[in-house]
């Protein structure tokens, strides 16, 4: 934060423009603008992308969108809080106190997603201690692989037994992964992204994370990548000596998840997801600032939805996710 | 190719057969299924005369990454100015990658076919083989596996720099392509798929005998098509692509 009282001014006036926005609009459904599950705080730099970054931009982006309401998850890569090094411990820290410091500063435009040292267990155990009672966490950010492994791998048991034993929120965000070679020119976030992030829900289903552990919430990005479309596939393939993993089915296992739209909004997308999951599943985000918000705004009136299921999706479905948010 | 008369299945350099099935189909003509494997293998470079002129090919069988390439490698190019002269039907099938380490227990077809479908296609597209070559039609297998539901973001990441590449937008591109709906017939996979491209290059594929033919027919009902666009999808699109086959029933 390069100058708090800046920063106060801004997060005063952003919420008071929200407050006017909601009143003009009229109406119960949209007295409070969008929650934005799925935007990136940047700690330790001022810019992304060869673009400046700070709280009160942030704001100021938010506000253009009618944003009221933003839970940061770290915008750094992966191996900035998984290379197992005390500099990613020390990193990781970092990262939740300053989103901390931002849900201090305003509460109701800021909540917060504590990012852990995945490779660490130990640590990432001592972390979601300190991030639920000391820094007030709404939930937990991780990565859709962590170096050679993917969430449900049986390393990170200790992990989902505190996760689900607080009932936590996961936030699952695609990484670049380092099994997969892409074809020249074409880096990871064209597809790769998406397909990892299938990858990890694929590996926590195989070993039981999303039967075992049912109080821990998944929110899946990007209105699930690939999940979606490949759920009756995968359903087709889970091994069949191994029904104890999958009582319910796969296939409710995987609906009973939660999704954000960001950058995924194109009708062909919210249509597969519309199909699949309940419209009680689906929450706004936008990947900001990786990715414009404009990038989802633009295409969710291409959908023809109706006032109830866009405030549902804009804030409604979140609300009841994370309840202090509540209008 | 293991057929037993010349009639039932469309010739292709390596592995497909369109099946016109006999038997009494749930519809007023039967389906022409457009992924169905026989047990051969063949085709290279040299195969192409051979495969059309004496073989009386409907189309070429390409994977959708080749060792450690994909096929809009560069190093493909004189294999697509020859596709495209001669008008070529490619159907691009999936084949356990070499790029990529899989989550332990979790084999190739979970999920990484598909996954390698639509990189073989982003490499198409990147490489200018989709608007270099737009007398190719290509087919893509399992209702475009991942590539509906992400092109709107692969249309977003394309090279700012290479305007050349996709003079009409890359979702055009990917829209005029074919696709056929082997084991991809439930309705989230559709819905996103009938959103995307046209009714009409949508068709019927089985993937037999690697999958069950049961697998998708299924769940095909489940979606609540109008018995036109049905009859589209089991074969009045193909028999467009393949006109051969448009009379078939009648013999």
């Amino acid at each position: 934060m390069t100058n708090r009282r800046e920063f106060v001014k801004a997060m005063a006036a952003g919420a008071l423009i929200a407050q006017q926005r909601g009143a003009g609009r009229g109406g119960a459904v949209s007295r409070a603008g969008r929650i934005d599950v799925h935007h990136h705080r940047v700690t330790g730099a001022s810019e992304v992308r060869g673009q400046a970054w700070s709280e009160q931009i942030a704001l100021e982006e938010m506000d253009k969108y009618g944003i009221t309401t933003a839970i940061t998850s770290e915008s750094g890569p992966a191996n900035q809080f998984n290379d197992g090094t005390p500099k990613a411990l020390a990193f990781t820290r970092q990262s939740n106190e300053h989103g901390a410091k931002m849900v201090q500063m305003s509460p109701r435009r800021f909540g917060l997603f504590i990012g852990l040292p995945m490779a660490d267990v130990d640590a990432s155990l001592k972390e979601i201690e300190y991030g639920y009672n000391t820094l007030k966490a709404d939930g937990v950010h991780i990565y859709s692989s962590i170096n050679d492994k993917w969430p449900g791998d049986p390393f990170f048991t200790p992990l989902h037994e505190e996760l689900n034993r607080r009932k936590a929120i996961v936030f699952m965000h695609p990484t670049t992964p380092t099994c997969c070679k892409t074809p020249p020119g074409i880096g990871g976030p064209v597809v790769e992204f998406d397909f990892d992030m299938t990858r990890a829900a694929t590996s926590l289903l195989w070993n039981g994370v999303l039967t075992k552990y049912k109080d821990i919430k998944f929110i899946i990005v990007h209105s699930g990548g690939t999940l979606p479309v490949l759920a009756g596939r995968i359903q087709d393939r889970v091994p069949r000596n191994r029904p104890d993993l999958y009582p319910t089915g796969s296939l409710e296992l995987l609906k009973n998840m939660y999704y954000e739209v960001a950058h995924a909004t194109f009708p062909w997308a919210m249509a597969a997801l519309l199909k699949f999951t309940s419209t009680s599943h689906i929450m706004f985000g936008t990947d900001y600032p990786q990715e414009p918000m404009e990038s989802t705004t633009k295409h969710l009136p291409e959908n023809g939805f109706s006032a109830e299921l866009l405030h549902a999706i804009d804030r409604g479905n979140a609300e009841v996710l994370f309840p202090k948010f509540k209008a | 190719m293991t057929q037993s008369s010349p009639r039932e299945f469309v010739k292709t350099m390596a592995a497909p057969a369109i099946l016109a099935q006999r038997g009494a189909p749930p519809l007023k003509s039967s389906r022409i299924d457009v992924h169905h494997h026989r047990t051969t293998a063949g085709g290279g470079v040299k195969e192409i005369a051979y495969g059309y002129d004496t073989l009386k090919a409907d189309g070429v069988h390409i994977y959708s990454s080749i060792g450690d390439k994909w096929p809009g490698d560069p190093m493909y190019l004189p294999i697509y100015e020859e596709l495209n002269r001669r008008k070529a039907i490619i159907f691009l099938h999936p084949t356990p990658p070499l790029c990529c380490k899989l989550p332990p227990g979790i084999g190739a077809p979970v999920v990484e076919y598909d996954f390698d479908v639509t990189r073989g296609i982003t490499s198409l597209l990147w490489n200018g083989v989709l608007s270099k070559f737009q007398d190719i039609r290509f087919i893509i297998v399992h209702s475009g596996g991942t590539l509906p539901v992400l092109a709107g973001r692969i249309q977003d990441r394309v090279p700012r720099n290479r305007p050349d590449l996709y003079p009409t937008g890359t979702l055009e591109l990917l829209k005029k392509q074919y696709y056929e709906c082997a084991h991809a017939t439930f309705p989230w996979a559709l819905a996103a798929l009938m959103k995307f491209t046209s009714t009409s290059n949508i068709m019927f594929g089985t993937d037999y005998p690697q999958e069950p033919i049961e697998s998708t027919t299924k769940h095909l009902p489940e979606n609540g098509f109008s018995a036109e666009l049905l009859h589209a999808i089991n074969r009045g699109n193909a028999e467009r692509v393949f006109p051969r086959f448009s009379n078939a029933i009648a013999n």
